[in-house]
């Protein structure tokens, strides 16, 4: 009968220790509860930031595997205007070479039309979108003509990127 | 003075009956809600059934039921007094007797308690379970006939408000006649004859109920309620005093057995087991011994549960924002493009904008060239301002800002514009200028700045 006593007194004892323990693990994860779930919205949060620069990053590396398919060295801005308004009155204000992403450079032309019209503005710059790899038109400045349609001067600030290629 | 003592969950329950020295047994049978009973061989029991428990009752003439009544408004204390109050009524000292306190209401003037009590003398149950041996039962329970029989006809007749309030129910056997009586659903008194004498139900029923009802509703059950006849002669010579109906329960001569097997396998009303103290069944006595044991070790079980379920759960909340932060890392490689490069936790996202940004205005003059805004934008500014009649003076544009000097007729014509340059990405502010000497014409400035774009 003692024997019995003693065992059951053991038993009550590991059965409250064992509650205890459980209970103190309870309130240890229901208190750390709020904490958790916020790291894990921080990191599904995170997460989807980092997709969305990822695919952004994607579309760059799209977009430069893109250019390297097109001729390397890109054709020059001035005989792009000669080829597409023969006529026209143009002069090279200034060229610049900078550098870009590894392996590219930027080529940046600024030229001014005189008496140039709204129309032929427009198919140069077409001309210039078109062209491989193409010219785009990064500033502009208008001036009006008293002649109506006209434009007394057209100052562009146009630019391409290339490819370096190094002289074998 | 308890109530029935715990016991363990059983699936069916033996009832028994004795008709003549010839025992009758019912077996019951959990199913679904219900119970299920079937008729058995008394030989069955001979090897006990796992799970299973037998009960036999003490007949009304071994026993006794009584309603106490106690002073006191509080249950808790009147239950206390209940055990003095019988020693008065009873002639035998209640010391020497099993007693179980089956239900307690308060008193119509809600001032005091009544309580129902039923128990046996301790030399009754021995000589019952005595007697039960020989016929070889040794039932777990031993209830009292007298409620058991009340309890069933409740479960199997319950009182309809047509019926007559007060029922007195005959259980008709060949050594005994047991006449319980009730009011509604409550048990008032039983009694015990050894054959129907209907002067003695008049003198019971007499004494019980001083204003005579108005009619009685008669119940009639046990072996003798087979003899349809004999139930009808016995029936009007009781209504010539105690006018009322008759009914006769369903397969009566085991109506007992059924209230005992169905009472020892339900909780309910009026429960009650008067095989108690020195005469507690050893089955019972060994499971009430390792009660204390049992439920130690369910503590302990549930203890452990508890401290495992934690475990894993922080193990794997631990592993989610391992896995989650192992995914950052490498999405950040990705767009970083720098595996060998440290980056610290939770700065994956700033340092993989940096890098972005960086790429962005490096990646312009492509993007220009793919997207084409400048070309856009002007278009749509000369366009507009075609549309709007507005003349334009001058204009710079460039990526992110512009300046459109212009003139209309009427201001009016100049804000349209600067509307629609609105819509088409850029904010815009419009100033009125001094127009020309002269000129009806009004000038204004349109500022423009790229809207930024929201994240």
């Amino acid at each position: 009968m003692k024997r019995s006593n003693s065992t059951l007194i053991k038993l009550w004892i590991a059965a409250s220790l064992s509650l205890a323990a459980g209970l103190l693990l309870t309130v240890r994860s229901l208190s750390g509860l709020p904490r958790t779930t916020e790291l894990l919205a921080r990191k599904v949060a995170d997460s989807r930031d980092l997709t969305e620069l990822r695919l952004q990053a994607d579309r760059y590396q799209v977009l430069l595997e893109h250019y390297s398919c097109l001729p390397a060295m890109p054709t020059g801005f001035e005989t792009l205007v000669r080829s597409t308004l023969p006529g026209a009155a143009m002069t090279t204000r200034a060229t610049a070479t900078l550098p870009s992403v590894p392996g590219w450079t930027v080529k940046k032309v600024s030229v001014d039309f005189t008496d140039i019209t709204g129309e032929e503005l427009g198919r140069m710059l077409e001309a210039g979108a078109a062209a491989q790899p193409p010219w785009s038109l990064v500033e502009c400045t208008l001036f009006a003509s008293p002649v109506a349609g006209r434009m007394a001067k057209a100052s562009l600030v146009m630019e391409t990127a290339g490819r370096n290629v190094t002289s074998p | 003075m308890n109530s029935r003592t715990p016991t363990p969950r059983a699936k069916s329950a033996f009832g028994i009956d004795e008709n003549g020295g010839t025992p009758l047994v019912v077996k019951a049978t959990r199913r679904g809600r219900g119970l299920v009973f079937e008729r058995v061989d008394s030989q069955c029991l001979s090897t006990p059934l796992p799970r299973s428990v037998q009960a036999a009752c003490l007949f009304q003439r071994e026993s006794f039921t009584r309603w106490l009544t106690a002073p006191i408004a509080s249950p808790r204390k009147a239950g206390t007094v209940f055990h003095s109050l019988l020693d008065i009524q009873l002639p035998f000292s209640v010391e020497d007797c099993e007693v179980a306190l089956l239900a307690m209401r308060p008193t119509p003037d809600r001032t005091g308690t009544r309580g129902l009590v039923a128990g046996a003398r301790g030399a009754d149950i021995a000589k019952r379970l005595e007697s039960l041996a020989a016929a070889g039962f040794n039932p777990h329970f031993l209830d009292q006939e007298g409620i058991a029989l009340w309890s069933r006809c409740l479960d199997e007749l319950p009182p309809l408000p047509d019926v007559p309030a007060v029922r007195v129910l005959i259980y008709s056997s060949s050594d005994r006649v047991t006449l319980i009586i009730g009011q509604g659903d409550e048990f008032i008194t039983a009694h015990t004859m050894r054959v129907l004498d209907p002067d003695a139900i008049h003198r019971i029923l007499k004494s019980t109920f001083p204003i005579q009802p108005e009619t009685t509703q008669w119940i009639w059950a046990g072996p003798g309620a087979l003899a349809g006849g004999e139930v009808s002669a016995w029936h009007a010579a009781l209504t010539t005093r105690w006018p009322g109906t008759m009914k006769i329960v369903h397969e009566p001569e085991t109506f007992l057995a059924r209230a005992l097997a169905a009472r020892a396998l339900t909780d309910g009303a009026n429960r009650c087991n008067l095989r108690t103290g020195r005469f507690l069944h050893p089955f019972l006595a060994e499971w009430n011994e390792r009660q204390p044991a049992r439920w130690a070790i369910a503590c302990l079980a549930a203890g452990l549960l508890l401290c495992l379920v934690n475990l894993v759960w922080q193990f794997a909340v631990g592993q989610r924002l391992a896995q989650a932060q192992q995914h950052l890392r490498a999405l950040s490689v990705a767009v970083n493009g720098t595996p060998g490069g440290v980056i610290p936790a939770g700065k994956e996202v700033l340092a993989a904008r940096r890098t972005m940004e960086a790429r962005t205005r490096d990646m312009e003059p492509f993007l220009a060239a793919t997207e084409r805004p400048l070309q856009g934008a002007l278009n749509a500014i000369l366009s507009s301002a075609r549309e709007e009649g507005v003349s334009i003076e001058t204009m710079t544009l460039s990526l992110k800002n512009g300046v459109v000097h212009g003139i209309a007729p009427k201001l009016a014509q100049g804000e349209k514009l600067a509307t629609r340059l609105n819509g088409g990405g850029w904010t815009t502010t419009i100033e009125r200028k001094e127009s020309s000497p002269g000129d009806e014409r009004v000038a204004f400035v349109i500022g423009m700045g790229r809207a930024r774009e929201k994240k």
